[in-house]
């Protein structure tokens, strides 16, 4: 169990993700904060201020990539750390989220639960250092 | 209204004569292009005419009737050429559309799958308690029923990058022994359902290889697949990391099936499925060797195996073993810290 509740904004459309993940995060100590399209993504990063954001790509209203553009550009969301979980995994994609500033890049397809807690568990040891 | 028009249909000239760009986008090398084909083929042939010209004056043939016919066979040529390849750039055009189709199929595909994957893991990991030993198997086939599908989709991707030329494009420097960690822990439900023993022998070195790590992931993910689904019965599986002559090498040794001597030598084909293999699991696809295979490869490493019927098989890739850059050190060291924090 983690001793303050730390705060995780996961910007997902997909509601059957957001169920799963969301219930996992909230067993694992976390507060879970959802966002199911890129707009309201941005303005939760804004007012919520949490501790990590798990973001897809391809999203309703702005995609992935315009949101994490904006988090990286706003003064208030540049720190927060922000692991991209997406299905695409082309390399051009890879590379355009890293070079904006994503902490991290997994596929969904090829995690289980357990072990995208496993990283953001990690991610955010690592920024408390 | 009319200038837009204009504009658009010079846009679209360029772009029709700008034949790097549409070479590439049907991801060929430029030597079997058709644009680039129909330029040095339509060169050739001017000078072999140019040359029989000249022959033919040395000769002393007629001057008109040997410009006649060297005209005559240059056109007649040029023009051969040109459907040729006007044929071939339509089956090139039609293969890109069919694998952009497959791609985007394939991605949207994903989602759903994956979604039911992790909702099954959970109600079978964590809400057991209180079902029915047949309900709770029924849930047991549902969760097995949608592993497989999972497996056969990232398959199936793994052929769309085949076609598009894509494999193994995205390098990164990274431990093979965390991935093989965590795929046995991953695995070990299965295994136990299967009632396989699943051992794993890794060094505490770590072992560093270039390449990309989620096809790389894909490839122990479904030997490891294979290993136990091919598994009549209990038996064991186990994965060896080693380092061999600078070279990071990975085997899954089951007692499983095996495969058959005389269909040994097809099993890294498309679409192959061994005679036992086929009895034992009927809803393979036989695509997934093929596609290991060729990331190994694109990888620079190699893969292979050892099979006897009925005993069990071995099958196992190399990488070659990188020494991680300063920075990348700093970062697992951290990592570390960060872990025993």
């Amino acid at each position: 169990m983690i001793a303050v509740q730390q705060k995780i904004l996961f910007v997902e459309d997909e509601e059957a993700l957001q169920t799963s993940l969301c219930s996992a995060l909230k067993e694992a100590g976390y507060t879970a904060v959802s966002a199911y399209d890129g707009e309201s993504a941005i303005a939760l990063a804004e007012r919520e201020r949490p501790d990590l954001i798990l973001l897809d790509i391809i999203l309703p209203r702005r995609s992935g990539f315009e949101v994490l553009e904006e988090l990286k550009s706003n003064e208030t969301t540049r720190d927060i750390p922000v692991i991209v979980l997406t299905n695409l995994e082309r390399i051009s994609d890879v590379e355009r989220m890293l070079s904006l500033g994503a902490t991290n890049y997994l596929v969904k397809a090829n995690y289980e639960i357990p072990d995208i807690l496993t990283k953001i568990r990690q991610v955010l040891e690592h920024q408390n250092i | 209204m009319l200038f837009m028009e204009k504009e658009e249909k010079q846009r679209g000239l360029r772009d029709h004569l700008n034949i790097i760009a549409r070479c590439r986008s049907y991801h060929l090398p430029l030597w079997q292009c058709p644009q680039i084909l129909f330029v040095v083929m339509g060169l050739v042939t001017i000078i072999a005419i140019v040359l029989f010209y000249f022959v033919a004056l040395a000769e002393d043939f007629d001057a008109h009737a040997t410009a006649l016919i060297a005209t005559f066979l240059a056109g007649f040529f040029m023009i051969q050429i040109f459907v040729i390849l006007q044929a071939f750039e339509r089956i090139a055009d039609a293969n890109r559309v069919q694998v952009d189709f497959m791609n985007i199929a394939i991605h949207q595909l994903r989602s759903p799958v994956t979604a039911a994957r992790w909702a099954m893991d959970r109600i079978t990991t964590e809400s057991t308690a209180g079902l029915s030993t047949e309900t709770l198997q029924e849930l047991y086939i549902v969760r097995d029923s949608v592993t497989k599908m999972a497996h056969l989709v990232s398959s199936i991707l793994g052929i769309v990058r085949i076609e598009a030329g894509t494999v193994a494009e995205r390098k990164e420097t990274f431990s093979l022994n965390a991935m093989v960690t965590d795929l046995i822990n991953a695995t070990r439900w299965y295994a136990r359902a299967a009632n396989l023993e699943l051992e794993a022998e890794v060094p505490k070195k770590d072992i560093h290889v270039r390449a990309d790590s989620e096809q790389i992931h894909f490839v122990i993910d479904h030997l490891l697949d294979n290993s136990m689904r091919y598994s009549k019965g209990a038996g064991r599986i186990t994965i060896i990391l080693e380092e061999e002559g600078g070279k990071a090498k990975i085997s899954v040794r089951d007692s499983g099936v095996g495969i058959p001597d005389k269909e040994q030598h097809d099993v890294f084909d498309k679409f192959f499925r061994g005679s036992n293999a086929a009895a034992l699991e009927p809803g393979g696809a036989g695509l997934s060797l093929y596609v290991a295979r060729t990331i190994v490869e694109s990888s620079g490493g190699r893969m292979g195996f050892l099979s006897e019927e009925n005993s069990g098989s071995t099958f196992w890739f190399t990488l070659p073993e990188v020494q991680p850059a300063a920075e990348d050190k700093a970062e697992e060291q951290k990592d570390a810290n960060a872990d025993g924090s």
